[in-house]
């Protein structure tokens, strides 16, 4: 079992792995110095969506989604419905992976082909993935602290660049997020991956669920803010690693110039919990679904397909930057309000013809 | 059991190789570390030369007397290309090591490159990975390319011997400060606000000296490099000079923080005072409709220097304080009148109203009809060794 | 703005399809004989569905007209909004 502990951190960590990469810049050139209230509302709207999602798993304690939609809508509906999380899952995987690689080689490694970047993660992925749900919950518990240290250190060396006239003129535009709402569905709404986690989590969870989302929203926030007061939003708005470039102009005296890559290293540990987290989903699915006897084989067949998504998830940034906009609130709006509110409805609909059944 | 550590392994170990260092290895001692860079552009046909200077990683102290003679510590290699993406390309028709360009410690930029306007060569520098914009900007007044073929003494990288006579300056003579590099320019051009870079000349030149024959030589003014004044940039162009009084008035309006010295009058004479800058702050007021700016210094003053005079009671402390505050408000209104004059907003007074008072209808306006006021206080915290002066009568005044 | 239809193989096309035929083909039927032989048709069922997917869409990388995802799900999204608003 996972402590509620262990789900916090996994709840927060998964959130941070790739937002920290590709969104702050969107925000910054969206909002301007009030970029930092966006992902407040963000967060409120991440935290009832995971309300509805906690009302949904006490309807069936013990059931993960998946399992819920069969018990719900037969086994015929609740096999589509399970293919289409599944799919749905290794979908974000593949853009998990695609984001990391395009990261690693436009900053560090230009050199390395993207799919080793893919393949590599997979295997380490499904190695973890195999030993269950126990061993990610506890092994991300571990390395938080050595992810949390080294990034806020990194940002605070460079705190001798900050300037508050950045942030001004402030308060302009604190409704900036509602014009651009797809910041809820990336990262927010993706927090769906979690409920998968739920069989195995110690009960009461729900706590650490809306207080991960709620940490995590906050700790965007910070992070933003910071970005914004270190480079300032006409930069910032431009560079397309911003963090990066912040911890890369960090200098401790005049001898360690160069300590950029403890931050890389941070990133890519909170993207690869990030990918953990969409590995076990997806294999928990194929697990209620399928009943499967052996797991590596299923492993590897989800490796194969996880990699070739991440090479066509998409074009190129700016294509998936257009896309995205227009799509991603109603895409990750389907497959984590609508259906499991159309599940919750129809739950309760038939408890209370049930309840009538019994009275009559 | 086994086989759960033998995947583990194998895991890790395929990770370790194929994520380090298949594709993109590099030994050091394939790298070009480049520690100056020079940019000029031909304002005619166009055509960019790029210098770039690279450290020769044998050369050395000990490097005198052996056969062949005393190496060069820095190469400068120049490339002219149409446009900023072929220099890249054409580097390696000289240089026979990866361009590293992480490392290097000042940038300059020819006055007719800067009088043209460098955002394309800034766009171009911020696009690299990994170029970083926290280096010193400089402006060369002269040749760039004597500038770059030019050695210093005492220090023998010449990117590292400007980089830190910024610092002194900006410590000990209030003739630099903290924002002099290529990000801040970004900044500033972006917000349209006006910054200030150190600019660097060629000191006479007696022959075509080698390194050798430099730190042979025991005259250090000649054959080396300068730096002189400011260069007033604004939207990534040149627009004017400062001299280097002005210099320090700037960099104090700027809020820069160090010590500074200052011929004030006192008394029928004229005193020295070493003065601290804390650094400013600003408050606009609206007095009838019209912008009040505040701008509050707080000078702390030493007699560190003061051989002319030693203040023996309160008053004789007081009035020093007060002449000096007077003094100082004096050069930085004339420095005002003269630069506003101009057009030039060093005051920043438009970012100012930008900030605090966004939504007016005609900032400009608004700006150039401003009130400044100083508000300066200085406070007599330190002295020489001295607690009197001697009074021979050996002395000019 | 339609990304993912192209014409022919891309210029790379045929050339890497072999590579995907050498490499990615044998671990595909390795694996399910080996599932097969030990009777598990369940999973071998399973395992197939989703590497021959995923080997599908290798193909459509090898065969230089990648199926986009981010497009197709663009479109179907397009399809389901003007089922819903007819």
């Amino acid at each position: 079992m996972i402590s509620r502990g262990q789900f916090y951190f996994l709840t927060v960590n998964f959130m941070l792995g790739t937002t920290l990469f590709v969104t702050i810049n969107n925000m910054i050139e969206e909002a301007g110095p009030d970029a930092w209230m966006m992902p407040l509302w963000a967060g409120l709207g991440g935290m009832l969506a995971a309300l509805l999602w906690i009302a949904l798993l006490r309807c069936a304690p013990g059931r993960s989604p998946v399992e819920i939609a069969r018990d719900a809508w037969g086994p015929i509906a609740g096999l589509i419905v399970g293919i289409l999380y599944l799919l749905v899952f290794c979908t974000i995987a593949a853009w998990v992976l695609r984001n990391l690689s395009d990261f690693m080689n436009v900053t560090i490694m230009p050199k390395t082909p993207p799919t080793i970047f893919h393949i590599m993660f997979l295997l380490v992925g499904a190695y973890a993935v195999a030993q269950g749900s126990e061993t990610v919950g506890r092994m991300n518990a571990v390395i938080t602290p050595f992810l949390f240290f080294p990034f806020w250190l990194s940002l605070a060396l460079a705190a001798e660049e900050w300037k508050w006239e950045r942030l001004e003129p402030a308060f302009r535009d604190p409704w900036a997020f509602f014009q651009y709402p797809s910041l809820l569905a990336f990262p927010f709404l993706e927090a769906f991956a979690l409920t998968m986690f739920w069989p195995k989590v110690r009960p009461g969870a729900a706590g650490a669920l809306v207080s991960g989302i709620a940490s995590a929203a906050v700790s965007l926030s910070l992070v933003l803010f910071m970005v914004t007061g270190l480079l300032g939003p006409e930069r910032a708005a431009r560079i397309n690693f911003p963090i990066y470039t912040i911890v890369q102009e960090v200098s401790i005296g005049r001898v360690l110039v160069i300590i950029h890559s403890v931050l890389t290293v941070t990133l890519i540990t909170l993207i690869f919990v990030k990918l953990l987290v969409l590995l076990y989903a997806a294999f928990e699915t194929i697990d209620r679904l399928f009943r499967p006897t052996v797991r590596w084989p299923h492993l590897l067949a989800l490796a194969i397909l996880i990699s070739a998504g991440a090479r066509t998830v998409y074009e190129n940034p700016v294509q998936n930057r257009l896309l995205i906009d227009r799509y991603l609130l109603i895409y990750d709006g389907f497959y984590s309000v609508l259906i499991p509110a159309l599940l919750l409805v129809t739950i309760w609909i038939r408890r209370s013809l049930a309840g009538r059944a019994r009275k009559g | 059991m086994f086989r759960r550590k033998a995947a583990a392994a194998v895991a890790l170990a395929l990770s370790a190789a194929l994520l380090s260092s298949c594709w993109d290895k590099t030994e050091l001692n394939e790298l070009a570390l480049v520690s100056m860079i020079g940019l000029d552009r031909d304002p005619e046909s166009g055509i960019y030369t790029i210098r770039l200077q690279v450290i020769n990683p044998t050369s050395g102290s000990t490097a005198r007397g052996t056969p062949g003679g005393e190496q060069s510590p820095v190469y400068t290699y120049e490339a002219n290309v149409r446009t900023l993406a072929e220099a890249d390309l054409k580097f390696y028709h000289l240089i026979p090591r990866k361009l590293f360009l992480h490392h290097a410690k000042a940038v300059l930029i020819s006055g007719r490159a800067a009088r043209q306007g460098m955002r394309d060569f800034i766009n171009f520098s911020e696009l690299q990975p990994s170029a970083r914009t926290s280096v010193p900007l400089f402006v060369v007044d002269g040749s760039i390319g004597e500038v770059m073929r030019t050695y210093t003494p005492l220090e023998r990288t010449p990117a590292e011997s400007l980089s830190s006579r910024i610092e002194l300056l900006a410590d000990y003579a209030l003739q630099s400060g903290r924002d002099v590099e290529v990000r801040d320019v970004i900044e500033r051009s972006e917000r349209d606000e006006w910054i200030v870079l150190p600019m660097v000349a060629v000191t006479p030149k007696t022959g075509n000296l080698d390194s050798r024959d430099v730190d042979a030589s025991i005259d250090a003014n000649r054959n080396q490099l300068r730096l002189n004044g400011g260069a007033v940039i604004r939207n990534y162009r040149m627009v004017g000079r400062l001299d280097d009084n002005e210099l320090v008035l700037y960099h104090l309006l700027n809020g820069d923080k160090g010590t500074f010295v200052r011929r004030v009058p006192f008394r029928n004479g004229h005193v020295t005072a070493v003065l601290l800058s804390r650094g400013t702050k600003r408050r606009l007021d609206w007095e009838n409709g019209r912008p009040v700016v505040r701008i509050r210094l707080s000078l702390e003053l030493s007699t560190l220097a003061m051989n002319e005079y030693h203040p023996r009671t309160l008053e004789d402390i007081r009035a020093l304080e007060k002449a000096v505050s007077e003094s100082i408000t004096d050069e930085l209104d004339a420095f005002l009148d003269k630069t506003r004059a101009k057009g030039w907003d060093l005051a920043g007074i438009r970012s100012l109203l930008g900030r605090k008072a966004p939504k007016l209808p005609n900032p400009d306006r608004a700006a150039a009809d401003a009130k400044i006021r100083f508000e300066i206080k200085t406070l007599f915290t330190g002295m020489g060794n001295l607690s009197r002066l001697y009074e021979g009568s050996g002395g000019t005044s | 703005m339609d990304p993912a239809v192209a014409r022919g193989p891309g210029p790379e096309g045929l050339t890497h399809m072999w590579l995907l035929y050498l490499v990615l083909a044998p671990v595909i039927v390795l694996q399910a004989a080996w599932l097969l032989y030990a009777k598990k048709y369940r999973d071998t069922a399973v395992f197939l569905a989703i590497s021959l997917s995923g080997f599908a869409l290798w193909g459509s990388v090898a065969y230089g007209r990648p199926i986009i995802l981010n497009a197709w799900i663009g479109r179907i999204i397009e399809a389901a909004k003007s089922l819903v608003s007819f």
